[in-house]
């Protein structure tokens, strides 16, 4: 009969080893900083502490700050989170989820009262440039696909219907949904909230039908594409998302002039393909956002459009740019003056223009108040 | 400084316990000291005095007791009251001003500071020692460093155990090189402690969170899952503090008490008071239960006492009268069970699954006035607000399998193969890993007992 065999005392190796991997992230973390800016979350990371007072004691909760933004391996360690956050039955906690084979916001935050205001105040100040106007409000990507997703969430998703058919009721609004309906999975990308090109593509040609012009084709275009985008439904889900997009532009083929009034900046084109392969590679449109930007083609119809928009009319406008011959777009975060301002100050405007997001249009308070 | 944070996990913890090893026997308490202060200033430097003057008074206190005479019963009784001087003024004079105030015509105006980390914890600690000293159960430290060692051991120094003195002073006293196997053993309890608060406690109290912030679109079972969610919370989190501070301990080579022994697998309240918070429980009994006059006195006492116990406890865990209220209702629950249940034939004779289910019943109601919310709460697990809102069934479809993760940890006995058997090797790194995504991913969410 041979004695059991005994478990040999732990002589502390592996944990001193553990130890020192953790001193070493520290030390790594506080003695060799990275970057200030974290290219996949999009944002600036918190600074050095500041020199500590005892009257105004925040040492604790800078170098907490500190540490946290700059912590080695942070990305994959958030990937970690996440994803055992989504496999545990979590995801909706996540700042976009997987639904229905894409990465989608969650829900809009419905406001019926701020939607019913904005509409009277679009149309206050269409009267006021003296033109007819017009208003895209794309659904989201989640309503999009509500049908296909789990009967818990597609409830969720369902409360946004009162907002589509309180747009409805508005002369003004172009409705997209059951077009988007029908186009297939590719009218957003899978990795970002904004929509495709294709998307764009189908909200211009029902906005040229609606102010009596005919929409050139997309090959009256010059495209171009650019693979490897991840967008913002990537970077707010945290998740190791295999998937990447194909971001696609389509501009008219020369003769534009692009002036950014921001920086007087003025430019023969529309995409910027050097962007495309940057941190924000929506930013292939016109460079990103900006608080007015006019684009001229002289080879298009004549008359003026004002856009007034989101981030969503990016991919858009260079495609109006194709039927109208001066597009003027302002984005009210971006631009000191009210909506009132910019009109009187357009001069001679053929129609008016809003883009916006359903979440910009009910709970954007800049535009509530820029459109006073 | 808390636990759980870059700060510590990355620095503090692993210089200590490193720094710890490598020292010479002589500097090893000294060390210590010097590293519990920091943990304890690094929120407010200020707070270093209070701990200090907690240090100063207690030692010196109990040495001029040791000089006898008449005067030794005046010197413990100031040092008591100077003890609690901070303790009321800190935690307790805002809620004594509002109650006034409520109730007088003349107004107070005073402003109240924050109320400094642990101070119920170390005050409760040194009060013990100033009392077993007064009674002669405990020796009077005469070094200065080894009673502000224990005064002020960082692993237990904001949230607990209470340790009495005598449990630490012949270790203190040795304080010999930790060994691999404590070192590998405190190192497992620690991960294991941060995993219950990172990963269990954070998460189901995000949970919790949702459902108080609005408990009209809760409903009724949003309400009853929150307040599910908020028993699990409150014990992850202090069970977890409790884990990581004896693990921290048993890396210094310290032993101390435990402070939890699966209380929601108690089945009866009397059971679960004898395994949550051990060390607070066994405090107010020693101190407090005892002297009133304990169990030897006749039954009415005995159930006055309990009444007063059960209202202090409550004061301990917040000022507030929903805490009075709290301690109250286990008192009246404790002397029901005593007088009507425990040791009734047919009591015992009912399924363990049964009892158990009614105490964590009882104790999860319990935990409903802690929280403060009261009308509210009351009014959704009562079906006040109706249904539920698709917002809220979604969270509660998401938490659900969390949630049983919860009540499997908490309700089902551990296997036999497994009892009193440290973590898997393989285990505390995964779990720390976890945690390190968790604290990157999410921030780091304050201890709920820090605040007592």
């Amino acid at each position: 009969m041979t004695a059991k065999k005994r478990k040999a005392p732990s002589s502390g190796r592996a944990a001193l080893l553990g130890l020192s991997l953790l001193l070493a992230a520290g030390l790594y973390a506080l003695f060799f900083p990275q970057s200030d800016f974290s290219t996949w979350e999009r944002r600036y990371l918190s600074s050095a502490p500041s020199a500590p007072s005892v009257a105004d004691w925040r040492l604790d909760s800078e170098v907490e700050a500190y540490l946290s933004d700059r912590v080695p391996l942070r990305h994959i360690l958030v990937n970690v989170d996440s994803s055992v956050q989504a496999l545990t039955g979590r995801r909706t906690q996540l700042g976009a989820w997987p639904a229905a084979g894409a990465l989608v916001e969650e829900p809009l935050t419905v406001s019926l009262n701020s939607l019913e205001r904005r509409l009277k105040q679009f149309g206050a100040l269409a009267e006021e440039a003296g033109c007819a106007w017009s208003l895209i409000v794309p659904p989201t990507h989640g309503y999009l696909l509500r049908e296909r997703m789990e009967p818990l969430l597609s409830a969720l998703y369902e409360r946004e219907t009162p907002v589509y058919e309180a747009l409805s009721a508005e002369p003004a609004y172009l409705p997209l949904n059951s077009l988007f309906a029908v186009a297939g999975d590719d009218v957003y990308y899978q990795t970002d909230h904004h929509w495709t090109l294709k998307g764009a593509y189908l909200a211009y040609s029902a906005f040229c039908a609606e102010a009596g012009r005919t929409p050139l084709t997309l090959a009256a275009f010059r495209a171009s594409e650019y693979g490897g985008f991840r967008g913002t439904t990537w970077s707010r889900s945290g998740l190791p998302w295999p998937l990447t997009d194909t971001l696609r532009g389509a501009e008219p083929d020369g003769g534009v002039t692009l002036t950014i009034s921001d920086n007087g900046e003025v430019y023969d084109h529309l995409l910027f393909p050097e962007q495309a392969g940057g941190w924000d590679g929506y930013a292939l449109y016109l460079n990103g956002n900006h608080g007015t930007l006019t684009i001229e083609n002289p080879a298009a119809p004549e008359g003026t459009l004002l856009v007034f928009k989101d981030s969503f009319a990016n991919c858009l406008l260079p495609l109006l740019s194709g039927s109208w011959r001066t597009v003027i777009a302002v984005d009210a975060r971006y631009e000191g003056r009210s909506f009132r301002q910019v009109i009187s100050e357009a001069g001679q405007v053929d129609r008016l223009l809003f883009v916006y997001s359903a979440d910009s249009v009910m709970n954007d308070t800049v535009v509530a108040r820029k459109a006073r | 400084m808390l636990f759980c944070s870059f700060i510590f996990l990355l620095l503090l913890m692993p210089v200590t316990l490193l720094g710890y090893r490598l020292l010479p026997e002589r500097g090893r308490l000294p060390f210590l000291l010097a590293v519990s202060v920091l943990f304890y200033g690094w929120a407010s430097p200020l707070w270093i005095l209070l701990l200090a003057f907690s240090m100063v008074l207690n030692w010196g206190g109990a040495l001029l007791m040791t000089r006898g005479g008449r005067r030794r019963r005046w010197v413990f009784v100031l040092t008591l009251a100077l003890n609690l001087l901070p303790l009321v003024w800190f935690k307790y004079a805002g809620f004594l001003r509002d109650t006034w105030n409520s109730l007088a015509p003349w107004p107070l105006s005073f402003a109240t500071p924050p109320l400094p980390a642990g101070i119920s914890f170390f005050t409760f600690q040194a009060m013990s020692y100033l009392i077993d000293v007064w009674r002669g159960k405990a020796k009077v430290q005469r070094r200065f460093t080894v009673f502000a060692v224990y005064l002020s051991l960082f692993p237990q120094l904001v949230a607990g155990p209470i340790v009495r003195y005598t449990d630490l002073e012949a270790q203190l006293l040795e304080h010999p090189r930790p060994t691999g196997e404590q070192l590998t053993n405190g190192l497992r309890r620690f991960c294991a402690g941060l995993a219950k608060k990172l990963l269990l406690a954070d998460s189901v109290g995000r949970f919790w969170g949702l459902i108080n912030a609005d408990f009209a679109a809760a409903g009724t079972l949003g309400a009853w899952l929150g307040l599910l969610a908020f028993s699990f919370q409150i014990f992850f989190d202090f069970s977890g503090y409790s884990d990581m501070a004896l693990g921290l301990g048993e890396c210094l080579g310290l032993r101390m008490p435990e402070n939890f022994l699966r209380p929601y697998t108690s089945a009866s309240i009397t059971e679960f008071w004898r395994r949550w918070h051990i060390s607070l429980s066994s405090w107010f009994k020693e101190y407090v239960y005892i002297p009133l006059g304990g169990s030897h006195c006749a039954r009415w006492r005995r159930d006055v006492n309990m009444l007063i116990v059960w209202a202090l406890t409550g004061l301990w865990h917040g000022a507030g009268w929903h805490f009075v209220l709290w301690g109250l209702y286990f008192a009246v629950l404790l002397v029901a069970e005593k007088r009507l249940l425990l040791g009734r034939a047919w009591y015992e004779r009912l399924p363990h699954a049964l009892r158990q289910g009614v105490t964590f019943l009882l104790v999860m109601l319990g935990w409903g006035l802690f929280s403060g919310f009261g009308t509210p709460l009351l009014t959704g697990l009562s079906g006040g607000y109706g249904a539920s809102s698709p917002e809220t069934l979604v969270r509660c479809a998401a938490f659900a399998p969390l949630l049983l993760l919860c009540a499997c940890i908490s309700f089902l006995p551990v296997p036999a193969r497994l009892r009193g058997k440290a973590l898997p090797r393989l285990a505390a790194p995964v779990l720390m890993l976890l945690c390190l995504a968790a604290l990157a991913a999410q921030g780091y969410a304050p201890f709920v007992y820090f605040q007592f």
